[in-house]
């Protein structure tokens, strides 16, 4: 980006302003593999130091996991580095429908998608699939990659309360009048420490949502968004039966 | 019959307050800045005036100032002739 002085003092300002709150946030640069212990340089240049990591979403350990890393290295002797392209030009391989292939089978739907990051399919989905007559009615605590990706799309907004799910019906009620309706939940990450009520309702067919919801929100000719990155050992054929009830107790 | 402003009341109320607070607001409660609306949830504000009183409020009209108070709504819409 070129940019001359003024640009430069308007940025410096944004950035002091910013520094004042409180709010600015520094890299930490950390020179070690993802784990659970990491080294860490910070601020930068300062002595490394060995840390906790409890802020990465490396759940299960997978980056660093060894048949992960030689899957990768696999990869990279088969079929190069890099797609050279987005996926409907020519960056789509045989390995990325096999995987797609792969996650539909494991969740029971009818098609799989991937995207290069969670933030990537939420900034995506909406805009692509709704327009001006739809409605995206969503969760007070979604993820902030949604409500950029709800800011994107043609389709109207509207909230509820969340959690809620007589709120919610309400608003899909004053919605009524729209071709869609599209109602977006938050992940786990979403709800607020504690809060196990919310956890312990999850189900998953296709989707990680309680059937008594999903079955509501169809006879209301309502569609769900899900995002969820954190609770897979919840999802699929193969999903922990301690996760939650099974569909005879519920 | 309710007013504006006592109909923006009782609707801010309903969608933002939970049944169990013991939160209370009149008309000049700050909604963005006192954290009872955050800048997402504003969005239901907007629609709720807009399906209302059947306006339509630019996203450059529907600031956190513009809607900071019931009252501070109550005079945005008078640019509506809502009143």
């Amino acid at each position: 980006m070129a940019y001359g002085p003024h640009e430069k003092n308007l940025f410096q300002e944004e950035l002091n302003s910013i520094k004042q709150a409180g709010i600015f946030k520094e890299e930490r640069i950390i020179n070690a593999p993802q784990d659970a212990e990491v080294e860490v340089e910070f601020p930068p240049g300062s002595p490394e130091k060995r840390v906790l990591n409890l802020c990465a979403n490396n759940y299960l350990g997978l980056s660093s996991h060894p048949e992960v890393i030689a899957a990768a290295h696999e990869g990279l002797d088969r079929r190069g580095y890099g797609m050279s392209s987005v996926r409907f030009i020519c960056g789509t391989q045989d390995i990325h429908k096999q995987l797609e292939n792969k996650l539909t089978e494991f969740l029971g739907t009818e098609d799989t998608i991937l995207f290069p990051s969670c933030m990537d399919a939420n900034a995506g989905v909406f805009e692509a699939l709704l327009g001006e007559e739809d409605i995206m009615i969503a969760d007070r605590l979604v993820h902030a990659s949604i409500v950029d990706g709800m800011r994107l799309a043609k389709a109207q907004r509207d909230t509820y309360k969340h959690s809620d799910m007589k709120h919610l019906e309400k608003k899909l009620q004053l919605h009524q009048d729209k071709r869609m309706r599209v109602i977006i939940t938050p992940d786990l990450s979403g709800r607020p420490a504690g809060e196990r009520r919310s956890i312990s309702v999850f189900w998953v067919k296709s989707t990680l949502l309680p059937p008594r919801w999903v079955r509501r929100w169809a006879v209301l000719r309502a569609v769900a968004f899900q995002a969820e990155k954190k609770s897979w050992r919840c999802a699929g054929r193969r999903r922990d039966p301690t996760c939650f009830p099974t569909p005879s107790r519920r | 019959m309710a007013s504006v402003k006592d109909e923006i009341l009782e609707y801010v109320v309903d969608e933002y307050i939970d049944e169990d607070s013991d939160t209370e607001i009149n008309y000049d409660t700050p909604l963005i800045s006192g954290g009872i609306v955050d800048s997402f949830s504003m969005i239901s504000l907007k629609v709720f005036l807009e399906t209302k009183y059947n306006i339509q409020i630019p996203d450059a009209k529907a600031t956190p100032e513009a809607f900071d108070s019931v009252n501070n709504i109550v005079e945005l819409l008078k640019e509506y002739n809502v009143e």
